[in-house]
């Protein structure tokens, strides 16, 4: 018997004028990619702090991507340098406190990109099956 | 010879004396002696009489500037005894418009370090009430039943004080700097790089990451959630606190949740990452001696390494988290690229 695969759960934040309709377009245009992911639509990449990011993984996150309009492309012309500045130092004090940082994703996605939404959701999942279930960040009491 | 630490003493009570005979201010917050061996605590003066009672020497580490955003100290003409890192707290509250400047006296010591009470006891290898202090110019001399022994001031001060480069505080920010006469800076040069001083940081860097992990929760499952680190902080200055809040149910302060500690001390170094003047409050007021300093110290160098050089309270605003631009490093965009 084939051993069970992990499915790992991934919570997404999406901006809503780039990385969202990445994955509407994605959905248009039928594209697959693995069901582990919850999109939440948040209005700038910028919005997602760092107690949200904590609280996905408390809560049963495997893995918490981010994704947001390319750098130059943001709706609010400097919203996602806010996001690459926070999430770069947040990365490393996960890091440096043992906190698996490679479970963070930040991806710059744009509207047109469904094939990246697909390939960044698929890729991610992949290596959060190979990874296993997150148990550096987790309260206890909140069921799976 | 009067050390500096008595003429310092003498300067700050003569200044608050005049200052409430005047009628200038209605009170004066300085430091006095504490109950304790070679302790000082906060103390405020609002007679001339009472402002004799006003003392200065390396153990008044407590920072002041969270005071004065408590209710009573709210349209009160208020002089301040203030060190440098304090002063620094001060002008990101003045930026912020947390304080009123009008109201406020400053009063900048010329500070001369601070010292650990533990540190200096370990030092000296005797209970600290055995010990008499005299400031000398190369260390500090303990009397002690022991005998008498001087220590180079390097070997007891605070590894904050060590690195600190702005312990005067600035001649443009207060309305009077007191400096004292006799014997000059206990420190001479004070050039330690954080590095140095801060060498944990290098040393946990080194470990594998289930290590890190080990060791932050050996330390942080030992907070007992009293949020002393954040009352203390002269930068926490939120009036409203998330961690006051009742509402979220993700927050709370279940002391069998790692989860729950992780959270909160992450949250709190992030909400000072850009602001932290470096006093050492959070790990010196901590009851369980959790060294969160680490943490702070840590983002700083992260942003020193990645943004360049900031000095909070001391260079111009906005702080390097509260603005970002194209022209900053992208170390997500190789990966986006795929």
């Amino acid at each position: 018997m084939m051993n069970e695969i992990y499915e790992p759960k991934i919570v997404a934040f999406c901006c809503n004028w780039c990385s969202y309709a990445g994955a509407d377009l994605a959905g248009t245009g039928r594209l697959k990619y693995p069901e582990n992911i919850r999109i939440i639509r948040v209005p700038c990449s910028s919005r997602v702090e760092v107690a949200m990011i904590l609280r996905a993984f408390q809560n049963g996150a495997d893995g918490v991507l981010i994704a947001g309009c390319h750098p130059g492309d943001c709706h609010y012309d400097t919203g996602n340098y806010h996001t690459r500045k926070r999430i770069h130092l947040l990365t490393s004090l996960m890091d440096f406190m043992g906190l698996s940082p490679e479970r963070l994703w930040l991806r710059w996605i744009s509207g047109n990109e469904a094939d990246k939404f697909q390939a960044t959701v698929t890729a991610f999942t992949q290596e959060l099956r190979a990874m296993g279930a997150s148990d550096k960040v987790r309260d206890l009491r909140c069921s799976r | 010879m009067q050390s500096i630490m008595a003429s310092i003493t003498q300067s700050i009570q003569q200044t608050a004396a005049a200052l409430l005979a005047a009628g200038e201010v209605d009170l004066v917050l300085g430091y006095t002696r504490g109950e304790r061996p070679h302790q000082s605590v906060p103390f405020v003066a609002t007679t001339p009489a009472a402002a004799a009672q006003l003392h200065w020497d390396p153990f008044c580490e407590k920072a002041l500037a969270p005071y004065l955003m408590e209710e009573s100290y709210q349209n009160k003409r208020v002089a301040v005894v203030m060190k440098g890192c304090d002063a620094r707290a001060l002008r990101l509250m003045i930026s912020e418009s947390r304080v009123d400047r009008e109201k406020l006296v400053v009063l900048g010591v010329q500070c001369q370090g601070m010292i650990p009470r533990e540190k200096l006891e370990a030092a000296a290898g005797e209970p600290l009430h055995q010990l008499t202090l005299t400031w000398q110019s190369e260390g500090v001399e303990l009397t002690g039943r022991k005998g008498s022994q001087t220590l180079s001031y390097e070997a007891v001060l605070s590894p904050f004080c060590l690195t600190c480069q702005h312990a005067t505080p600035a001649v443009t920010e207060v309305d009077q700097i007191i400096a004292g006469s006799g014997e000059k800076a206990l420190v001479k040069g004070k050039n330690i790089p954080p590095k140095e001083a801060f060498s944990d940081i290098e040393t946990i860097e080194k470990m594998g990451a289930e290590e890190r992990h080990a060791f932050w929760m050996q330390q942080l499952n030992r907070c007992i959630r009293c949020y002393s680190c954040r009352n203390a902080c002269p930068v926490c200055t939120c009036r409203s606190c998330i961690f006051d809040r009742e509402n979220p149910d993700y927050l709370d302060a279940a002391k069998n949740q790692p989860a729950q500690h992780q959270f909160y001390h992450v949250i709190r170094a992030f909400h000072v990452a850009d602001r932290c003047v470096g006093c050492g409050e959070c790990a010196r007021v901590c009851p369980e001696g959790i060294p969160l300093h680490l943490l702070n110290q840590k983002l700083i160098q992260d942003l020193t390494q990645h943004y360049g050089a900031f000095t909070p309270g001391v260079d111009e605003v906005p702080n390097p988290l509260s603005c970002a631009g194209a022209h900053e490093v992208d170390p997500f965009g190789k990966e986006a690229k795929k």
